[in-house]
């Protein structure tokens, strides 16, 4: 028994429609998902509920990431291993 | 510890190694510090004929095939000035040469110049990269001097080196110029000071690079008065701003000599400038009055 070509193409046609539709809303909840589950590109949240810019790190002032230290012993007799000085 | 000192670049270079080290391994740690010296001079010394930026600053205003080490001292150079709004200049040795200040400065010392002082002001603006081909050029009228940061620059890269090398913390001292890479296990000690081999205090230095630039160093006679080799690039001349002595800590020793050399230019507002780049720094008004900014350490020992 042979199928009408004229409604095997529209049943083909609907399928196709279907399956776009369905890819599309799955795509779009995926995005959405992980944008919500992300940290966003513009902004920090912390704990405290602020934000922060990315990169820019908040030293305060205690001076955190400074290389410059007093030196361990202020009564070493080490002396100095370098010389920062204008040449 | 291991030390290694000598004179090259018309200044001292000290190399520290973090620990005891045998012959060999001591030997080829100073041999790379002097190759890559010798590679710097070879790219940017404004004071050999055949280097690339003397050939650059020959054929302005025309673009010049250089090497990648040149291609990144002075794009290196050129960053500097956009972080200091120009304050530290590439473009001065039309200047400096100007001044006198054209040769090793023992030599500048002896006479005194004549050259006509140049037609344009400073303009790092005018200094032209092609990284895609590897060309660099200058407009017609100034001279690229890369001074304020190619000695910073190979501190930091012959200290890493090193330290890479031998799996070894590094110090490094270029001219004042100090750089350090590794994990020690304690800081290492380093002497503040206005000139080599003076009085100053002591503090420790864990990471990161330390550089001092002073108006008192490298001075010389001209026939408008004493002159030196920190050029406001706003007026062409030697700057004259309230601090005549500024030691920076930044994380590398080229942002620390960048800083340090801007804070003369930038003068009283230096103070504030540094803070805001987070940097910290030890300042030396012309009476010789400090002032820290940042978390420089106020508990220092004076050597």
């Amino acid at each position: 028994m042979s199928r009408n070509p004229r409604s095997t193409l529209l049943r083909r046609a609907r399928l196709a429609t279907l399956g776009i539709v369905a890819t599309a809303v799955a795509g779009t909840a995926a995005l959405t998902a992980v944008a919500t589950a992300s940290d966003g590109p513009t902004a920090d949240s912390d704990d405290d509920g602020t934000s922060q810019v990315p990169g820019w790190v908040d030293r305060g002032d205690s001076g955190s990431g400074s290389g410059v230290v007093p030196p361990p012993s202020i009564d070493s007799p080490q002396q100095p291993q370098g010389e920062s000085h204008a040449s | 510890m291991t030390t290694h000192s000598w004179r090259d670049w018309s200044c001292g270079v000290r190399l520290v190694l973090g620990r005891a080290v045998g012959e060999q391994v001591a030997a080829d740690a100073v041999a790379v510090v002097r190759e890559l010296m010798a590679e710097v001079e070879q790219a940017v010394s404004r004071f050999r004929a055949d280097s690339e930026v003397e050939r650059i600053n020959d054929a302005a205003p025309r673009m010049l095939p250089v090497g990648p080490l040149t291609l990144v001292l002075v794009s290196e150079a050129l960053e500097a000035a956009r972080r200091t709004d120009g304050a530290v200049d590439p473009t001065v040795g039309r200047h400096l040469a100007a001044l006198g200040y054209d040769g090793d400065i023992a030599e500048v010392r002896t006479r005194v110049a004549s050259t006509p002082r140049p037609a344009l002001a400073p303009d790092w603006r005018r200094v032209a990269v092609d990284h895609e081909l590897g060309r660099v050029g200058v407009t017609r009228g100034l001279r690229l001097d890369l001074g304020a940061t190619a000695k910073a620059w190979a501190a930091d890269e012959g200290a890493r080196r090193v330290a890479a090398r031998h799996r070894i913390p590094t110090l490094l001292g270029i001219g004042g110029d100090v750089a350090v890479a590794g994990s020690p296990t304690e800081p290492w000690l380093v002497r503040v000071s206005e000139s080599e081999g003076g009085p100053g205090p002591v503090l420790g230095l864990t990471h990161g690079g330390l550089a001092t630039s002073s108006t008192t160093a490298r001075r010389w006679s001209t026939p408008g008065g004493e002159a030196h080799h920190l050029i406001d690039p706003a007026t062409g001349r030697p700057s004259h701003g309230c601090y005549r002595t500024a030691t920076v800590w930044a994380p590398s020793a080229l942002l620390a000599n960048t800083y340090s050399t801007a804070a003369l230019v930038w003068g009283a507002a230096a103070p504030e400038r540094l803070s805001l780049e987070r940097v910290d720094a030890r300042l030396v008004d012309q009476r010789g009055v400090v002032r820290e900014v940042g978390a420089w350490p106020r508990a220092e020992r004076t050597a």
